[in-house]
């Protein structure tokens, strides 16, 4: 069985709420741009907090933004 | 680049060349110039320039892409390697006296302890500074928090493998050497040396993480 690792839509989903910037994202969730970035390129894995944050932020519950799948 | 940045690392280079001659050609003399004393006077110079470039140009020294907490790694890396450096010089001095000083009046520590206090003064101006001018900036998240635990973790495995080296190290000397390493005194700064060593590998890793995460 294959590494279990979680994967998001942030970027996508960032992007369908009017182009909203990563500085933006990031200031309504209390993160670096950096951060926003890292998760973007799957370099980082965010703490459920922040996680619900990033979700909430994009008006979009838990599972619609972040999945936990097989790495491929 | 902008040039800032570019006079910025140029200036870091010349302030580590400095104190690399400092330390390794103290009594070297070229064209009747001593190499040493005018490597302490370059130092000197191009870390208040250094610390003057940051206060004025916060925000122009570093690249966009690089989050607060990272050019405060930078920073705390350029710094403790100097102050690594300024010891390693101090202990030099120590290994070069007749014999090891049994009280601190006898330390020749003048000159240590007076570049420690200029590199610490200007370690919290620069520190201080790369915040920048903006207000409500984030200065670390949960993200540095997480490299920063990383990275120490780093520095416990450093501390334990340099611990055990010296234990190695002790061993292996010959009797009238161990006296020397055994004295207080210079007990004493290889353990401060130890610690700043830790510090070291701390930001060396710190900031080799933060540059892999930008890739």
């Amino acid at each position: 069985m294959s590494p279990m690792v979680v994967r998001n839509r942030i970027r996508e989903q960032r992007i369908a709420i009017d182009g909203m910037t990563q500085e933006k994202l990031a200031k309504l969730c209390g993160v670096t741009r950096q951060t926003i970035i890292a998760l973007e390129a799957g370099r980082y894995s965010p703490s459920l907090e922040l996680a619900f944050k990033i979700a909430h932020a994009l008006g979009r519950t838990l599972d619609e933004v972040f999945q936990w799948s097989e790495e491929k | 680049m902008a040039a800032v940045s570019r006079l910025a690392w140029g200036v870091l280079v010349l302030a580590l060349l400095g104190a690399l001659t400092n330390l390794f050609a103290p009594q070297l003399h070229v064209w009747g110039m001593n190499v040493g004393s005018l490597g302490a006077t370059v130092f000197g110079f191009t870390l208040w320039v250094g610390a003057w470039l940051f206060a004025q140009y916060p925000d122009r020294i570093f690249s966009p892409d690089w989050s607060i907490a990272e050019r405060r790694a930078w920073a705390a890396l350029v710094f403790i390697l100097l102050i690594f450096l300024t010891w390693m010089r101090f202990m030099w001095r120590l290994a070069s006296l007749p014999a090891p000083p049994a009280e601190l009046d006898e330390i020749p520590g003048d000159h240590f302890v007076w570049n420690l206090t200029v590199l610490l003064i200007a370690w919290a101006v620069v520190s201080s500074t790369i915040r920048g001018r903006e207000k409500d900036v984030i200065e670390a998240d949960e993200r540095d928090l997480r490299l920063r635990r990383s990275a120490d973790q780093v520095g416990d495995w450093a501390l334990t493998i340099m611990v055990f080296w010296c234990v190695g190290l002790l061993v292996r000397q010959p009797a009238e050497h161990l006296t020397w390493f055994l004295a207080p005194l210079i007990a004493a700064n290889v353990l401060i040396g130890i610690l700043i060593a830790k510090s070291l590998a701390e930001h060396v890793y710190l900031v080799a993480r933060y540059a892999w995460d930008r890739r």
